[in-house]
């Protein structure tokens, strides 16, 4: 799940100008990147407790949950302590993690967002772990849950899941009922208007609201209704001035002009977070990992929400972002300290914990097999919203992994909202966005 | 009433008055609202102006949740750390930048003033190396020592101590006063506001710090209670109340210290020396 709230703008804005500051200086320190020929030790379990230092970011509660499960079995039996410590959002984990790699004060494995693959990978931040899966002849063939893209950098994997997230349309059954709409939803977008439109006339009130801040929901949008992307595929140069990019804002515009959506900023986030299990709203993208939140609270106004797909585009088109985080296996310390932090990424995303993580937040597994647990069984029983985003896996697409995404989607979330805030001509506004975006990849 | 109060001038002031007031107190109005909503109330659409119960139990959610008193102990010592060092450090140089002539005086007081024009997210990086490389990262000194030579304290009591006049000063030098006694019993106390308007502003600059005690420690031990609530809000679940509670409890000693020195702080931006 992305948590909006950490993109406040009073705090993104010293963190950008902090992240964008240590990413120059990493890129002076070392430009080898994802090049790395590691060799690799299988862990053997020696006298000493071998002490592995853990950042985590997002989740603090279930990972310190893991940690403590891990140091009194595996971590016990293998002679490893794990230390867990919190480091805040993704942006803040980013930047402590840049500073760090400069100061030689890495941890040894860390937590952070599914996108940072190539950046931690091309400042030797982070190594291949392709040798310490081949020492502990690891099969990734359980990973296999939607895009793994995010996982690597060329042909080397990097990075193991973690959590997983992805944007769904959660829909109104009851109030889709009462207007005289399919309970199941839109399945493209040209049903999607009569949906909003047979909302809008029977009750005069807002049907759908769209959170500017989520900007992975847009991705979803770009990839499902236009087929294409927002940048181009070596990300270099971006795509929001293509037809496709143009027709869905026009399409959106077109659905907020006639009264159909509102657009919440990201000061709004209660407001959106009311919204999508409010009883006169039909339809809100947004992420799996608030579908428990989203039903409880639906539930306390006798309103039945339901999870269907994003609406497919002409064709059939249909694709989504994948969020949520990896563990990264950060490049420091001994021999014996890595393989042993390898140790405990493995541990940690197994199917239990894999499991356990995925029921305990909101997020999707990450293994194949945990799907396949009690408890994971029991989940989809009781949720079936879940089943539907592990079946909207299959459309899944790795978001952009360049080291700059950030502050590119906070430049990307502003313009297109004053295209519609202040009605600006949307061709021309693209035009100039793509300039700006393209002069931030080529910096 | 009297004429000048029917007059356009007048009413035009008081309704931008007006507009000011509420601009600058409605985020608190919505804190203190949404602190003593319930969830529901938080997230209804449309909003709500008014709350029909008070929710008291957002503060001790938030007081629970996380450890609050170890984040406020944090916060006490690294704030008190930061004014005491600051007066023992600013003191003597507004003095000397005030009082003295030496060479090079210019170019020092120049670089005093250039160090209040780079912005803290170019220096926290070395600072960051600097502190890491001496083992200091985690600890009080990390988060009080780069604070305590502020370039504005300087000069601001610099300007308060050229506004004294000269003829004090001699005639306290003809008493057989040395340079400590004359700080001691003539400048503070003529600067009293100054130094209380310079203690409030770092107060409330180091209590609300949210950036450098994230960036400079990596474990909880130091940390300060502005991450304690940040923490709140990336919590697993959905608790902007609680959140709002814990920003309440956050700000409330930097209400009550403004409310008590209110008036030191305008006479020290009024402040014109002996009448």
């Amino acid at each position: 799940m992305t948590t909006p709230m950490k993109s406040i703008k009073k705090r993104l804005i010293p963190f950008t100008t902090a992240i964008l500051a240590t990413t120059i200086l990493l890129a002076g320190c070392g430009q080898s990147g994802a090049a790395q020929n590691e060799t690799a030790v299988a862990y053997t379990k020696g006298d000493k407790v071998v002490e592995v230092q853990f950042w985590t970011s997002a989740m603090e509660k279930v990972n310190q949950e893991l940690v403590d499960e891990f140091n009194k079995t595996k971590g016990a039996e293998l002679n490893i302590h794990v230390n867990a410590e919190y480091q805040g959002d993704y942006w803040e984990t980013q930047k402590k993690i840049n500073a760090a790699a400069i100061a030689n004060t890495l941890p040894n494995v860390f937590i952070d967002e599914v996108a940072m693959t190539k950046g931690f990978a091309d400042n030797d931040t982070i190594v291949d772990l392709e040798p310490y899966m081949k020492a502990s002849d690891f099969d990734r063939e359980d990973f296999k849950i939607g895009d793994l893209g995010n996982l690597y950098v060329g042909e080397d994997m990097y990075a193991f899941p973690h959590m997983r997230s992805l944007p769904v349309m959660y829909i109104n059954k009851t109030l889709a009922k009462k207007v005289g709409m399919d309970e199941k939803g839109p399945q493209t977008f040209a049903e999607l208007e009569s949906y909003l439109k047979a909302s809008y006339d029977a009750t005069g009130k807002t049907p759908m609201y769209l959170f500017n801040n989520d900007f992975w929901v847009m991705e979803a949008l770009l990839y499902s209704y236009s087929n294409t992307t927002i940048l181009n595929e070596d990300e270099t140069a971006a795509n929001i001035n293509s037809k496709g990019a143009v027709d869905l804002i026009t399409y959106l515009n077109d659905l907020i002009s006639k009264g159909y959506i509102k657009v919440l900023s990201a000061t709004q986030q209660n407001d959106f977070i009311g919204a999508v299990s409010s009883p006169d709203t039909l339809l809100t993208f947004s992420s799996i990992g608030g579908y428990k939140i989203f039903l409880g609270l639906a539930a306390k106004t006798k309103t039945e929400l339901g999870v269907a797909m994003i609406p497919a585009g002409e064709g059939g088109t249909r694709g989504v972002s994948v969020g949520g985080s990896n563990v990264y296996l950060a490049n420091t310390g001994t021999d014996i300290e890595k393989a042993a932090a390898f140790e405990f990424m493995k541990w940690i995303t197994d199917t239990d914990q894999a499991a356990y993580a995925s029921v305990n937040t909101g997020y999707l597994p990450t293994r194949l097999s945990s799907l396949d647990t009690d408890i994971m069984k029991n989940t989809i029983a009781q949720l079936p919203g879940y089943q539907v985003a592990i079946d909207e896996l299959k459309f899944s697409k790795m978001r952009p992994k360049n080291g700059v995404y950030h502050e590119v989607e906070n430049l990307l979330v502003t313009r297109i909202s004053d295209i519609w805030t202040d009605k600006l001509n949307i061709q021309e506004s693209l035009d100039a966005l793509k300039k700006d975006v393209d002069a931030i990849l080529t910096r | 009433m009297k004429d000048w109060v029917r007059t356009p001038k007048f009413i035009i002031r008081l309704l931008l008055s007006l507009l000011l007031i509420i601009v600058f107190l409605a985020p608190f109005y919505w804190m203190f609202l949404s602190a003593f909503k319930t969830l529901d109330e938080v997230i209804a659409v449309p909003p709500k102006f008014w709350v029909d119960k008070l929710q008291w139990v957002n503060f001790q959610q938030a007081f629970t949740r996380i450890n609050f008193m170890h984040y406020t102990k944090n916060s006490i010592i690294i704030t008190a750390g930061t004014i005491i060092g600051q007066i023992l450090v600013v003191v003597p140089a507004a003095y000397a930048f005030a009082r003295y002539q030496f060479r090079g005086k210019g170019v020092l007081f120049g670089l005093v003033l250039f160090t209040m024009m780079i912005p803290g997210q170019l220096i926290f990086l070395p600072i960051f190396v600097m502190f890491a490389k001496t083992g200091l990262l985690n600890t009080y000194i990390s988060l009080i020592v780069p604070f305590i030579a502020s370039g504005m304290a300087i000069f601001m009591l610099r300007q308060t101590f050229m506004q004294i006049p000269d003829s004090i000063l001699e005639a306290a030098r003809l008493d057989n006063a040395g340079e400590f006694k004359i700080i001691r019993t003539i400048m503070l106390p003529m600067a009293i506001p100054t130094l209380s308007t310079l203690a409030l502003l770092t107060f409330i600059g180091t209590w609300n710090s949210y950036f450098f005690p994230l960036a400079w420690t990596t474990t909880d031990a130091v940390r300060t209670l502005p991450l304690g609530v940040k923490k709140l809000q990336d919590a697993e679940g959905l608790n902007p109340h609680i959140v709002m509670a814990g920003n309440m409890m956050l700000i409330l000693p930097v209400l009550i210290i403004f409310s008590f020195a209110r008036k030191h702080i305008i006479k020290a931006f009024t402040y014109s020396g002996v009448k």
